[in-house]
């Protein structure tokens, strides 16, 4: 590793070590993850083998940077651009409210950085505000692509073990193995919420079971009148019926209507009326977004 | 209509119908769509037993149809209905053509026998004489035991094999079966034999091949195992590649790592293609979304594609290749990969396992005024191999693999997918395919890795469709086992393979879908 000098140990990643480190020539920050390889194992981990492939596709402002891979006889090690801080330690570090045009700059970003991928074919399905990197000028990008994968011919063979579980749409928690960009839409709804209630999740289940109690609780229980087949998932299971409680004006107070609007709108538990990204970019919430961040072109 | 178009008209219908009628029956007179089977495989669909018992009548059932075939050839569709319409029954091509040019279809023949002898091919000439043994005069059967079966294998007798499965077994006929054994004065060493008929000539010619204790000893081994041997790729078997020292990075003619200091890929991480989302959308959409019929009017491909002659197909195939067709035309020009990912770039599925290449030039193509028609006559599989591997050969100079070993690995790596517990989906290993197709295109691939790499692009492929745990486990040892290779070389070449391939292992939906539903329509 002698084109870059290690800093400090940021954290573990899904596979491996995560270093801040400087590449000596350019002064540059990057961060560095290494993956071990070993030969009577299974190969280069499929988390390695996602991120540089689908990130090599997905150049964009607001998706994490990937530089370079360096390979030697006993691992890899993947350069990526540096952040300074990812969305949870920077929700950490507010001392009380959110200002609402950040919330609204990050959420335009996100769903930027998601349409990206989907039109280009890549399901993220991990996004969490860990996930989320920010960097000193407000940029947010969409990291760690280890659980990412293509979505171009659907077939019933998705794993369902995806998305940190207070980010996971009922219809994976009822076990759907085919699904499609709207895996993705309901995590993006979720941490609208949480950006706009500054960094309090919306839905902190235990296990499935209360992950989807705590769902249905504020949506309704869907049945088929609001979510045709929704019986015929794998994991389904009845659950109590709940009326759709009061609305969100009271789980996010301080969202304007037209961002409830939007919110309600991604999170739709029928993943086939779930708003699309490039829809939800375009919803009359965002129409005062300042310019600045709007034509942030890549 | 003029009369000088409508006797034209006539005399190509009557064409039609008896080319078809004697091209489309084969050898045990089931009807064969693609002559692809090797013959041993149909040889053993015989009921020797009823063969036997009947030889009698049957031997002079056979002359007849054969003249009757012969004449029919000659007068057209009139004369000889019964064989006609025996063959018919059997020929799917070209079945509901016939019925509208007004042909009578009339029910199956009723003797399969009669069927096959029937036709005025060659091999059942052989094969007549051969099951008549006992009116003449056989010079020896010696060579056709099943003992001495596996010299005549070894030396790739297809005739011969073919005439052997009509033969009477020895218990049952050793009235009627007259044994040359060696006598005084009088040996088949290294004697070139033939049978005969008593008047004629000589219908079958085959030679004695000495006792040979190499070969002996080679073919034991096989019963023991009861394996057939593979031949080993290269002078060295796989599993020794590393330990002789040799880098898959080398054999895959790629940049090598020097003393454990790293090699960095930047250089191939930029985006494959460069796409609008407009571009993605309409590509996608067009393709797999707003055509729900699409699926179902390329079913069946085969049947479809059989319209089509040789040449048309491969225009079709291009132009059915929708993003890239209006550069498809210039997808071989291997002068301008000047830019390394450039070689990747436009990569169409059908053009290197061309699907319609399954039949060569025994396949006729007739043009009428409201329909066409292909008529495929019987072919030697391993003509028609040799054919199309050629073929294949002439289209790709460069490659170092025939068109049958690259299918035939294609073959291996979806057994390796397919299993009762826990197998890999379909679409894993239509994408992998793609990545192997790719490499090979990219000229990468020759006798020494293909297997190793095949298994990579399989464990690839898989790893990124949520193959993972135990079934990738499992999925390993597969591969393993089936191409023979240790895990140490595969996981090395699956790196390689992985930089062989400038980390392009998320292709568009175009590239694979080919393959998925190929594979689909195999299963």
């Amino acid at each position: 590793m002698q084109k870059y000098e290690k800093l400090e140990k940021i954290g573990e990643g899904t596979y491996g070590t995560v270093f801040k480190a400087k590449n000596k020539e350019s002064h540059e920050i990057v961060a560095l993850k290494r993956v071990r390889l070993d030969d009577d194992d299974e190969g280069v981990p499929s988390s390695a083998l996602r991120e540089i492939c689908l990130l090599k596709e997905l150049k964009h402002k607001n998706i994490v940077r990937l530089y370079d891979v360096l390979h030697s006889e006993k691992k890899l090690t993947l350069v990526f651009e540096h952040c300074d801080q990812d969305l949870k330690k920077y929700f950490d570090s507010l001392n009380g409210e959110i200002d609402l045009d950040v919330v609204k700059s990050f959420m335009y970003q996100l769903l930027r950085g998601l349409a990206f991928c989907h039109s280009h074919n890549v399901l993220h399905r991990d996004l969490k505000p860990q996930n989320l990197l920010i960097n000193k000028n407000g940029e947010l990008k969409l990291a760690d692509f280890g659980l990412a994968r293509a979505f171009g011919i659907p077939v019933k063979c998705y794993s369902a073990e995806v998305v940190t579980l207070w980010y996971r749409p009922p219809d994976v928690l009822f076990g759907a193995k085919l699904y499609t960009t709207s895996i993705d839409m309901w995590s993006a709804g979720c941490i609208f919420a949480e950006l706009a209630n500054s960094g309090r999740p919306l839905f902190p289940g235990s296990d499935v079971d209360d992950q989807l109690k705590r769902i249905f609780k504020l949506l309704g229980t869907p049945n088929e009148d609001t979510w045709q087949g929704v019986t015929q998932l794998p994991d389904y299971k009845p659950l109590p019926v709940y009326q759709p409680s009061l609305g969100l004006a009271q789980v996010v107070p301080r969202l304007p209507a037209r961002g409830r609007d939007l919110l309600a709108r991604l999170l739709t538990c029928n993943p086939s009326l779930r708003m699309p990204a490039d829809d939800a970019m375009a919803h009359a919430y965002f129409h005062d977004l300042n310019p600045s961040v709007k034509n942030d072109r890549c | 209509m003029s009369n000088n178009h409508k006797s034209k008209y006539e005399k190509a219908r009557r064409r039609l119908a008896a080319v078809t009628f004697l091209s489309n029956i084969s050898l045990d007179g089931k009807f064969k769509e693609t002559d692809i089977k090797p013959v041993a495989d149909k040889s053993q669909k015989y009921d020797k037993v009823d063969s036997v018992s009947k030889s009698v009548e049957i031997s002079k059932d056979k002359e007849n149809g054969v003249r009757n075939s012969i004449r029919s050839r000659n007068k057209g569709l009139q004369s000889s209905p019964v064989q006609r319409v025996g063959a018919d029954n059997h020929s799917l091509s070209s079945d509901s053509e016939y019925a509208t040019t007004g042909t009578p279809v009339k029910g199956p023949a009723n003797s399969s026998f009669r069927e096959r002898c029937s036709s005025g091919n060659t091999e059942s000439f052989k094969e007549k004489h051969a099951s008549r043994p006992r009116k003449t005069h056989l010079v020896s059967l010696a060579g056709i035991n099943t003992d001495d079966k596996s010299s005549s294998e070894s030396l790739n007798f297809g005739r011969f094999r073919t005439s052997n499965t009509c033969i009477p077994e020895n218990h049952s006929l050793t009235k009627e079966v007259r044994l040359l054994r060696q006598t005084k004065g009088v040996s088949f060493r290294d004697e070139r034999l033939a049978f005969a008929p008593t008047q004629g000539v000589p219908c079958v010619v085959f030679s004695t091949i000495p006792y040979s204790k190499t070969v002996r000893t080679a073919r034991s081994d096989l019963r023991k195992d009861g394996v057939r041997r593979r031949n080993t790729s290269g002078p060295r078997p796989l599993s020794s590649i590393t330990d002789n020292g040799v880098d898959p990075f080398d054999l895959l003619g790629l940049e090598k790592e020097e003393n454990g200091q790293d090699i960095s890929y930047s250089k191939l991480l930029v985006p494959s293609r460069v796409c609008t989302r407009e571009q993605y959308r309409k590509m996608y959409d067009g393709d797999f979304m707003e055509k729900p019929g699409w699926k179902v009017m390329n079913r069946h491909p085969h049947v479809i594609a059989r319209c089509f002659s040789y040449e048309s197909s491969q225009r079709t195939t291009i132009a059915a290749s929708p993003p890239h067709s209006s550069i498809d035309a210039k997808t071989f020009d291997w002068d301008e990969g000047t830019l390394l990912s450039q070689k990747y770039v436009h990569y169409c599925p059908n053009v290197l396992d061309d699907p319609e290449l399954i039949a060569g030039k025994h396949r006729t193509l007739l043009t009428f005024t409201s329909y066409m028609t292909s008529i495929i006559d019987y072919v030697r599989p391993q003509d028609l191999k040799k054919e199309l591997n050629d073929k294949f050969r002439e289209k790709f100079p460069h490659i170092k693999l025939t068109l049958s070993k690259l299918r035939s690995i294609k073959k291996e790596m979806r057994k390796i997918a397919k299993h009762d517990s826990g197998g890999i989906d379909l679409l894993s290993v239509a994408q992998a395919y793609v990545y192997f197709e790719k490499l090979i295109l990219a000229n990468l691939i020759n006798k020494d890795n293909r297997k190793l790499c095949a298994g990579a692009c399989l464990l690839l492929s898989a790893k990124l469709n949520d193959v993972k745990g135990e079934t990738l486990k499992a999925l390993i040892e597969r591969i393993e086992t089936t191409f023979r290779l240790n895990r140490k070389d595969l996981m090395r070449f699956e790196f390689a393979v992985l930089v062989a391939l400038e980390f392009g292992l998320h292709v568009p939906p175009y590239e694979v879908f080919p393959h998925y539903q190929r594979l689909l329509h195999d299963s």
